[in-house]
């Protein structure tokens, strides 16, 4: 068992239960079973087609987040609820679509969209390859506090309202470079972190939703806001976050995110990564590393993303970091 | 100090270009697997699941129709300590959200990772 202490890499409490698995077979009533209770379903009915039946699921990511991809040969129609959880889904091969309560809506090849939350959703596919990503709601619910003001529950999609080619290719690319770092063996948990922080910031802003009810967020008050700020920074090594903070503090988060925009102009995970890239470049000098080595090491710091890493390093500090002048 | 109004560590302007969403099979089917486990449901056999999935072959249960690869990483231990039991796979939404089959395939890793006698099922 390695034993890696409590550094950037360290786990933590924050480390959650991660898996890779594979299901898969040629089974009809097999698959019934295992995709009924995968998806809390029921009156699954499967049928043959003129292709050999078969299917494969396959899961890699935590708790929070998990990306997800399935190949079924075969026709599936039921209904399914996916409680606890926002779902984003689309096709690769075949057919699909979804009913709810707004009525039909038909799957585009390679266009994403949201299932439907909260409701019972009826579903017809057909021969299809399907890719997933599972965001958990509360770790959703809690990133749309801190960015939006969210207070709690579910939040308000739109799914009449499709997101357009720029929305996608944002999506896309924020998974580009999350989804490895979500699924990868060897990634450090503050950038396993960043990456799942970063795929529920892009849910957000891919998916239509209305803004939150209930008026002005009243902002905490300035000396917690402080305190929350120093608390931020002394732990910023560990994989802490905003919502640990307003707990330790008892404050709402979305009024600590309130009071952070109004004493820094910024949210308090703009603060957590702005101690962190101190951090970086703290340990930068003291190493004397530059290049390669130094988007490492931003890696082991969550920045997980070597052009957005520049970018934040030189939109803090004026410099590159990959460079010692 | 320039601080951004929402952080994100990868900019999106820089990387996306194409609003086509791809097959994350392509991404999924590179990401290495640790152990082959094959089940017709709920496992409850975790001394022989031990040895066989050490063993990274199949486990027996009738034909295995339905066959998981499972990656559990070695910090679960550390994670969850010494007093572990299945809540703490219940905890999770894999728990609740992914079928009998992974579930057990998760407690026969557990089991695997910690050791028989610091699970209790």
């Amino acid at each position: 068992m390695p034993d890696r202490g409590r550094d950037a890499s360290s786990p933590s409490d924050r480390e959650h239960m991660r898996a890779s698995a594979t299901i898969a077979g040629t089974d009809v009533d097999q698959a019934r079973a295992l995709y009924q209770e995968a998806y809390r379903g029921e009156d699954f009915r499967i049928t043959t087609t003129d292709r050999p039946f078969r299917y494969r699921y396959r899961v890699s990511g935590d708790d929070e987040v998990s990306v997800r991809a399935n190949l079924f040969s075969g026709a599936v129609s039921g209904s399914f609820e996916h409680p606890g959880e926002y779902v984003v889904t689309w096709i690769t091969e075949g057919e699909g679509s979804h009913s709810a309560r707004d009525g039909e809506s038909v799957l585009v090849l390679r266009k994403a969209k949201l299932h439907p939350v909260g409701e019972p959703t009826g579903f017809r596919f057909r021969d299809h390859v399907q890719s997933l990503v599972h965001v958990q709601a509360s770790f959703l619910e809690a990133v749309a506090a801190e960015v939006e003001g969210h207070r709690g529950g579910q939040i308000a999609f739109d799914h009449a309202v499709l997101p357009g080619a720029e929305a996608l290719a944002a999506w896309n690319g924020t998974l580009a470079a999350a989804a490895p770092v979500i699924v990868a063996r060897d990634a450090t948990v503050l950038a396993r972190e960043a990456a799942k922080r970063d795929v529920a910031l892009a849910l957000l802003e891919t998916f239509s939703h209305a803004p939150t009810a209930g008026g002005p967020v009243e902002p905490a008050p300035t000396a917690r806001v402080r305190e929350a700020a120093d608390l931020l920074r002394a732990r910023s090594g560990e994989p802490v976050r905003p919502s640990d903070a307003a707990a330790e503090l008892g404050v709402p988060l979305a009024s600590l995110a309130e009071g952070f925009r109004r004493t820094f102009d910024a949210t308090p995970d703009a603060w957590l990564q702005q101690a962190r890239l101190e951090r970086v470049r703290s340990a930068l000098t003291e190493q004397g590393l530059e290049g390669e080595a130094s988007v490492e090491l931003g890696r082991r710091w969550g920045f997980y993303d070597e052009l957005g890493f520049v970018d934040a390093y030189g939109a803090a500090f004026g410099t590159d970091p990959r460079r010692r002048d | 100090m320039h601080l951004p109004d929402v952080a994100r560590r990868t900019p999106p302007t820089e990387t996306a270009s194409d609003a086509s969403c791809p097959d994350l099979f392509d991404l999924l089917d590179v990401v290495p697997t640790a152990a082959v486990f094959a089940c017709d449901g709920v496992c409850d056999d975790y001394e022989g699941a031990l040895s066989l999935f050490e063993d990274r072959i199949e486990l027996g249960c009738g034909t295995p129709r339905s066959i998981a690869f499972v990656d559990v990483e070695a910090w679960w231990a550390t994670v969850v300590g010494a007093a572990v039991t299945v809540t703490v796979l219940a905890r999770g939404a894999h728990s609740t959200t992914l079928p009998a089959a992974y579930r057990a395939a998760l407690l026969v890793a557990l089991v695997a990772q910690l050791g028989p006698e610091r699970v209790r099922a």
